[in-house]
């Protein structure tokens, strides 16, 4: 398997060590530390938004400053002051770039440290990419090739100023304001995302991609992404996310709306790799993330694949609201911890439509002293006649210090409609990891062979581009689980 | 007395504001009755009985903000007069119910309204050393074997009911076998409420004691009399050592102004067995919680029900199973059927400890939903921490197969009469898990006649 013995080279080449880490050295504007009003209304002033883009950030604010921490995840961690960090951190710049060429060098030279090498991927990769560096949206490749069939792809700030309608027509109406304590927190302070808009009868020629990359110290990353697919539209969309290795904890607490209308399908790809923390836990992003999309048309489909491989804290349910008649959700999830990271994450599968579908396949991996929960969600609505969902949840333990947890609900009011759950926990066999040996395999390349195909399910529904990457990383997570 | 479980609507996400009311079951009569419970005159009972009290005035009963009730409102508890049992003479009870009589072949100890009734008791032929007796009356005789076991398990920190039975509990079965004791036929434990005509609530506190290698079959029945509301709300604490195995079959078939919460607590040792089923298909609102904690090696706990909700019930099952040590195993099997109206709500917990390596557990939850208008909430869930285990559950929720009725029509069967007899297969593959055929039999007729209301006698 080819993808081993690199993944071995590359583990050899990073020294085990998070390839992220680095920090790039640029100059920064920062808003002052803390969290107000003025602060909103100084993010807002520096995109030069709206009024009524402001006073929703507002009314999220005050909504916020009366919501409780959720403390229902299986997670742990010290209470965040949410007063002791920048809320805005942008590269200074005067205006916003026109094109690559007006990028300050060193940023992208970050980026292609990171393995996205902008201008390459704009010539030769073909994937449009949307590069979010700490707070602003930096570059978006390939841009002129899409509008030319009308599909909007910018920085959510751009759309703001440009397309406000369809913005304030779809901004919140999946993730509302007051959905819970880190959406609102994220409606109150967002600084920027991609907004992507698919029109009638557009199948997107490639695949949309945004990386994700906090490099401040002491600053959170609220970015919002919305997504909207008119009518038959198509589109496929890639997210990836690093940060440099720093002792505190960062937080990141974005939002995702996915909308897809009649006969649309969205595709949500996400290759999770922001820093977890050394191996005593120190430091390491806190990953509150809350992705939703709502399949509003008939025959519409929205597909969430996730790879998450870092983060010290993942808190994370991609969700699917099944309204259309004949509508598909699907969920494929692969979550790695190791040391002592921890992951609380799954889905929820809301069958309101009749004929709805959905499937949801979760491969939890935990090593060291990590803790990998599953939770997640099916509910068939009194109105979701003959609606079907199969859930599969594997669990595999590394070592017998780190923690695998199924916990999933299931809600049904409609005897037609059919819920199947089913889940496993086991752990790497001697027999298997002997066989491997056998044939001349080191055990880190054995444990990457076998939990590669214990995860194959869930990575062969990656695009190409992050499938090897996917797979690399794999191998990459779990380096020093064994022997 | 009509009550209605859809007393509030379902609570929003986040938690409201604290009630200022004062719990229900506190009022000035509940008080004043500790002093006249029996065994009022132990300290340590008396310590027990006011830790517990002062315990559950601070938590009151669950409410909808704690995860395992989000699905099960007892708010129409406190619009209830509950009048203490405990210290009320037991009405004239002077026959059993049919079916009670018949359920079981053997010794039999009756409690109505939670007080033993020796008069219909059957306690003769108990081999040398057997003890089956009434908490009351070895509170007088006894105390110190209590002491040494009540509230050992069923503790009631963060458990306000069993709190709540702890503070007036004052009857109940007590069992202990000797060492290598096995009883040949089944005990039964009867057990009957007749409120009469104010609402009562009933706490009784059951033990059951089996030394090393001793075995017996506990089945438990519940009904009642008349269509006055009342509050069951029974704590058993089960202690089994190395090598002794209870079978524990329960029927609980209570009126439909019951409520009625049962708390099963089994601390199993080395080599033991507990092997449990419930069928419930009574009260307005029935909820059986199963603790087992397997602490000895190769300890086996096998917990299974079936369930069946008709319109206005809401039947629980809530389990968890330990594993606290190694090789240990457990096995769930609950099928559950739903009329219209009605609901059903599931929360299993398989939890693997640490160091318990080996450890075989898996659970399953099917669910049949008759008609729209049926509800299934269902969390199965595993907890694991140690990594050579083998762990598994499923869940299930849906109607029936078409193909396996269509099967049955093709033959010549008309659509209902093939429903029924597929609807009694599915409850019946939980059932099969009784091991003793005698009384695999009665429970399977207890299915058949809930099905009778459903669907009519069979042609």
């Amino acid at each position: 398997m080819a993808a081993d013995i690199e993944t071995v080279e590359q583990v050899q080449s990073v020294g085990a060590d998070y390839k992220y880490g680095f920090v790039t050295d640029i100059e920064v504007e920062l808003a002052p530390k803390g969290l107000n009003e003025d602060i909103i209304r100084f993010i807002s002033a520096k995109k030069s938004e709206p009024e009524w883009l402001l006073a929703w950030r507002l009314k999220a604010f005050r909504h916020w400053l009366t919501m409780e921490e959720p403390n229902w995840a299986k997670v742990g961690y010290p209470p965040i002051d949410y007063q002791d960090a920048y809320y805005y951190a942008a590269p200074k710049t005067t205006d916003g770039p026109k094109s690559l060429d007006e990028v300050d060098p060193k940023l992208l030279e970050t980026y292609e440290k990171l393995g996205i090498p902008l201008r390459e991927q704009e010539f030769l990769a073909g994937v449009a990419v949307d590069a979010v560096f700490d707070s602003v949206s930096v570059a978006t490749t390939y841009k002129a090739k899409l509008e030319e069939q009308g599909i909007i792809f910018c920085p959510i700030s751009e759309a703001v100023a440009n397309y406000p309608e369809l913005v304030k027509k779809y901004l919140g109406s999946i993730v509302p304001y007051s959905d819970n304590f880190f959406a609102t927190l994220n409606s109150a302070v967002f600084t920027d995302g991609s907004f992507v808009y698919i029109p009638k009868g557009v199948r997107c020629p490639m695949e949309l991609s945004t990386y994700f990359r906090i490099n401040q110290a002491n600053t959170g990353q609220f970015e919002r992404t919305l997504i909207v697919a008119d009518e038959g539209a198509y589109v496929s969309y890639l997210e990836g996310c690093t940060a440099p290795m720093r002792d505190e904890n960062q937080l990141h607490a974005a939002v995702v709306e996915l909308i897809a209308h009649d006969d649309a399908e969205i595709k949500y790809s996400t290759v999770q790799n922001w820093y977890p923390g050394d191996e005593e836990g120190r430091g390491g992003i806190y990953n509150f993330v809350t992705k939703r999309g709502a399949c509003r048309g008939r025959n519409s489909k929205i597909a969430w694949t996730q790879v998450e491989t870092g983060s010290a804290i993942t808190w994370k349910y991609p969700s699917c609201i099944l309204q259309g008649d004949n509508s598909v959700g699907e969920f494929y999830s692969v979550a790695i911890t190791n040391n002592r990271q921890q992951a609380d994450t799954g889905t929820k599968m809301i069958h309101i439509g009749k004929n709805t579908t959905s499937r949801i396949v979760s491969k939890g991996i935990a090593a060291g002293r990590s803790d990998s929960t599953y939770r997640g969600l099916v509910r068939m609505q009194a109105g979701a006649t003959n609606a079907r969902n199969h859930t599969q949840c594997d669990s595999l333990l590394i070592g017998d210090q780190s923690g695998a947890h199924t916990v999933p609900y299931i809600e049904s009011t409609n005897p037609s409609a059919r819920v199947e759950h089913e889940a496993t926990t086991s752990r790497i066999s001697d027999d298997q990891l002997f066989y491997c040996r056998a044939r001349g395999l080191t055990s880190e390349e054995a444990v990457s062979l076998i939990v590669n195909g214990f995860c194959r399910e869930v990575l062969q529904t990656l695009p190409m581009e992050f499938a090897v990457e996917a797979q690399k990383l794999v191998g990459i997570s779990l380096e020093g689980s064994v022997g | 007395m009509p009550v209605s479980l859809k007393s509030r609507p379902e609570p929003p996400d986040r938690p409201m504001l604290e009630n200022a009311m004062p719990p229900p079951l506190l009022s000035d009569r509940h008080a004043a009755t500790a002093a006249r419970l029996p065994g009022s005159g132990l300290a340590w009972l008396g310590d027990l009985r006011g830790q517990a009290l002062a315990s559950y005035r601070a938590e009151g009963l669950p409410t909808r903000k704690l995860e395992a009730w989000r699905k099960t409102p007892l708010d129409h508890l406190a619009g209830l007069d509950l009048a203490p049992a405990e210290l009320t003479a037991p009405p004239a009870v002077d026959t059993l119910p049919p079916w009670q009589r018949e359920l079981v072949q053997g010794p039999s100890i009756v409690f109505v309204n939670g007080h033993h009734h020796p008069g219909l008791s059957r306690l003769s032929g108990l081999p040398d050393g057997v003890l089956i007796d009434s908490l009351a009356h070895l509170l007088e005789h006894r105390p110190a074997l209590i002491e040494a076991h009540i509230g050992r398990l069923a503790t009631p920190k963060g458990h306000a009911l069993a709190a709540l039975n702890a503070a007036f509990m004052g009857d109940g079965l007590v069992v202990r076998l000797p060492a290598g004791i096995r009883l040949d036929q089944p005990l039964h434990l009867i057990n009957i409420a007749a409120p009469g005509a104010g609402a009562i609530a009933i706490q009784p506190r059951h033990l059951v004691i089996l030394e090393a290698g001793a075995a017996m079959t506990l089945v438990e029945s519940h009904t009642g009399l008349g269509d006055t509301a009342y509050f069951a709300n029974a704590v058993t604490e089960i202690s089994l050592a190395p090598k002794a195995r209870l079978r524990h079959i329960k029927a609980q078939l209570e009126t439909p102004a019951a409520t009625h919460l049962a708390s099963v607590t089994v601390s199993l040792g080395e080599d033991a067995l507990y092997d449990a089923f419930t069928l419930n298909s009574g009260a307005l609102l029935a909820r059986q919680e199963t603790y087992v904690d397997i602490t000895g090696r190769q300890g086996e706990a096998r917990v299974n029900g079936v369930y069946l909700a008709a319109a206005g019930q809401q039947q629980d099952n809530v389990t968890r199973i330990v594993h606290d040590t190694t090789d240990s195993l457990s096995r769930q099997n609950f099928r559950g059927v739903i009329d219209a109206g009605g609901k059903g709500v599931f929360q299993g917990k398989i939890l693997v400890k640490r160091h318990a390596q080996r450890t075989d557990g898996h659970q399953l939850n099917r669910v049949l939903l008759l008609a729209p208008g049926a509800r299934i909430d269902a969390k199965p869930e595993l907890e694991i921490y140690a990594d050579d285990v083998k762990c598994s559950h499923g869940a299930t929720a849906g109607e029936l197969d078409e193909d396996a009725l269509f099967y049955l029509c093709a033959r010549g069967i008309p659509p209902a009469a093939a429903r029924r007899m597929l609807t009694e297969a599915f409850a019946g593959e939980a059932v099969n898990e009784i091991a003793d055929q005698t009384l695999r039999q009665s429970f399977m007729a207890l299915v058949r006649s809930w099905l009778d209301t459903r669907f009519g006698a069979p042609a």
